[in-house]
């Protein structure tokens, strides 16, 4: 699903070059639920970025879903996420006027997946996740946790192979967090791979593989 | 596809209710572009229709020969300078001698009070030839005309405007009756449909037409006219005859070369070129204010498309993210920019219609719609791509991930 080599990354402050990634080597195949953890600063965060394919690296060869990513623009890494790739994110990202349905279905605008009855679907999924009284309601009228499930919701809409979620719980209170994990949990006994980036230490046990980042590179790589 | 599309016209319309006082103002430019655009055309149409059909009911391919120095301008003739030189002799000189003449006829004509029983009415009556019926278009809502015979026996009859029958005689038919003209008892055979005022200011219904010889012996007794309708036969100009009229009169009243005209020879033209001369004037002043409400409109609607872009960047980023590519953002807004200028156009459009509406029952007008509707929207449509560009493509510009977190 997933192979990374010897990935770098760095970013130019004036003359300057500031390695964020110092060689990262990993490969995460299909059905499996990765928790990637480090602390703010240690590069996670672009790692997650480049594995998502909305940024891309300075050196090393990222392989996605058995395609050589490296050399592809910027139209085909859009429909490269769109198809393969659903984005759970620290602040949902929401749009504020749209009901949750809509909200759900904003993927299925750009799919070239031909998605029978994307509504219908829409609501199974939130109804799947105890929001069948809310799919009508502006994000504004959800809690935070049931916004979460919204945002999970649509990552899931267009059927990608993998779930890409950013901090998911760093928003909510922990019992809340910890719903939200179990629904992961639960995603990926379905088969979705799953990776989950994190430095909240707790949310390690959810998932049954972990990978710690420390200053660019790769300390821990453990099942859990 | 059709998903899609529908999605994009839903989050359009969502953004314009969201967004209504800003909105609003963005496309109001727009609106009152269209609004003046769509009115105005309309009423100048309804204007130009109501010309053609006065010149109709007027009578066609007439020139006008009126005694002394007449300025005929707008919607009414002055007399400046009174003359007895035009004599009925002039006008059947003319009828003979002068080629493209169809017919002539001659006129005096005079304010004065008609009596009947008790009631009394001022009136405008006029001595003529019958030929006048035929060339002014006079139809009749009862009775006949008088005939050639009557006019030159100078019998005292009087075909009567439609006022003049309603006032004089209520619930009673008139043909038949006498009422006093000059304290001369005449006889009406015939009364005129509704005309109401022609170009010239005369009210057509307060009209009583009196056989000319009639007139001339035994109501004014005077041996001059006021004036004559040239009819002009098909194929000859109406300005050509204008000339060869004034200098065939001059000719036949031996006047010197220095001598100033005493009589005026203009046709309806004339007086209804001030009117359209008029129309044409607003018409490209509101050219010039529509084009002005449609540069500040889109001005508006760019401003609010920057605005909104500015503020939705988390939106941009999160489609970005989901997937749309760079030209799916741009006809997202692209389209919430057509959107608002369409609203601004429709909501035009309605307004004009309405001041049309408003204004030609107002004015009398004939209610006319004419075709600019289509060419109103596709400017509507056209400032709305215009303004919506360039915000559009300054969404694409976010990195998708800078633009979630911004």
């Amino acid at each position: 699903m997933i192979v990374l080599k010897d990935i770098r990354k760095s970013y130019f402050v004036g003359d300057r070059e500031l390695p964020i990634l110092k060689g990262i080597d990993l490969t995460v195949t299909k059905g499996e639920f990765v928790v990637l953890m480090g602390v703010s600063g240690s590069g996670k965060t672009t790692l997650m970025n480049i594995i998502g394919l909305l940024d891309k690296q300075t050196e090393g060869e990222y392989i996605f879903a058995d395609t050589n990513v490296d050399g592809l623009d910027d139209e085909k890494l859009a429909d490269m996420r769109n198809n393969h790739i659903g984005f759970v994110f620290q602040q949902f990202f929401l749009l504020p006027y749209l009901d949750a349905i809509e909200n759900v279905l904003i993927p299925i605008v750009y799919s070239r997946k031909d998605i029978k009855h994307p509504r219908d679907k829409a609501k199974v999924l939130l109804g799947r996740f105890g929001l069948e009284h809310r799919i009508h309601n502006k994000p504004s009228q959800l809690s935070g946790g049931e916004q979460q499930r919204v945002a999970i919701a649509r990552a899931l809409v267009n059927d990608p192979d993998l779930i890409l979620a950013d901090e998911p719980t760093g928003a909510l209170d922990s019992k809340t967090g910890g719903e939200i994990m179990e629904l992961f949990r639960m995603l990926n006994d379905e088969g979705k791979t799953i990776i989950v980036v994190t430095h909240d230490p707790k949310l390690a046990s959810f998932g049954r593989r972990l990978v710690r980042i420390e200053d660019g590179a790769i300390s821990e790589d453990i099942a859990t | 596809m059709r998903y899609t599309a529908s999605f994009y016209l839903r989050i359009a319309f969502q953004n314009l209710v969201v967004h209504k006082v800003r909105m609003t103002l963005a496309l109001l430019g727009i609106l009152f572009a269209v609004m003046s655009l769509v009115a105005f055309g309309n009423i100048s149409s309804g204007m130009k229709r109501k010309i053609e059909s006065e010149i109709g009911k007027f009578g066609k391919n007439l020139v006008i020969v009126r005694a002394g120095l007449v300025h005929a301008a707008g919607r009414s003739t002055r007399q400046f300078s009174e003359s007895k030189t035009l004599k009925l002799k002039d006008a059947q000189f003319i009828k003979e001698s002068l080629a493209g003449v169809a017919e002539v006829v001659p006129y005096y004509d005079v304010s004065y009070p008609a009596r009947y029983r008790d009631s009394m009415l001022n009136v405008s009556v006029a001595g003529v030839s019958n030929e006048v019926f035929d060339i002014r278009n006079i139809d009749l809502a009862a009775g006949r005309y008088f005939t050639a015979e009557e006019d030159a026996k100078a019998e005292k009859k009087a075909v009567v405007g439609y006022k003049v029958f309603e006032t004089l005689f209520p619930g009673e038919d008139p043909i038949g009756k006498n009422i006093l003209v000059f304290r001369v008892p005449t006889e009406i055979v015939g009364v005129m449909t509704e005309k109401g005022t022609d170009f010239a200011g005369q009210d057509q219904d307060l009209q009583v037409y009196i056989p000319l010889n009639t007139f001339m012996r035994r109501y004014s007794n005077v041996d001059y006219i006021k004036g004559m309708y040239v009819q002009v036969r098909d194929g000859y100009s109406l300005a050509g005859m204008k000339s060869a009229l004034r200098g065939f009169i001059r000719k036949v009243h031996n006047m010197k070369p220095e001598q100033k005209d005493d009589f005026t020879v203009f046709t309806m033209e004339d007086i209804l070129r001030t009117q359209e001369e008029g129309i044409r004037l607003v018409s490209v002043l509101t050219i010039i204010a529509s084009t002005v409400s449609f540069l500040i409109g889109g001005l508006g609607i760019f401003a609010i498309m920057l605005l909104s872009i500015s503020e939705r960047k988390m939106e941009i980023g999160i489609r970005r993210v989901v997937g749309s590519k760079k030209r799916d953002i741009i006809i997202q807004f692209l389209s919430e920019s057509v959107i608002v200028a369409l609203v601004g156009g429709i909501g035009g459009i309605l307004a004009g219609l309405l001041i049309t509406v408003i204004v030609d029952i107002i004015g009398g007008f004939p209610i006319v719609f004419s075709m600019n509707i289509p060419l109103a929207l596709a400017i509507s449509m056209f400032i709305g791509v215009l303004a919506g560009i360039y915000p559009a493509m300054e969404g694409t510009k976010y990195e998708p991930v800078k633009a979630l977190y911004s």
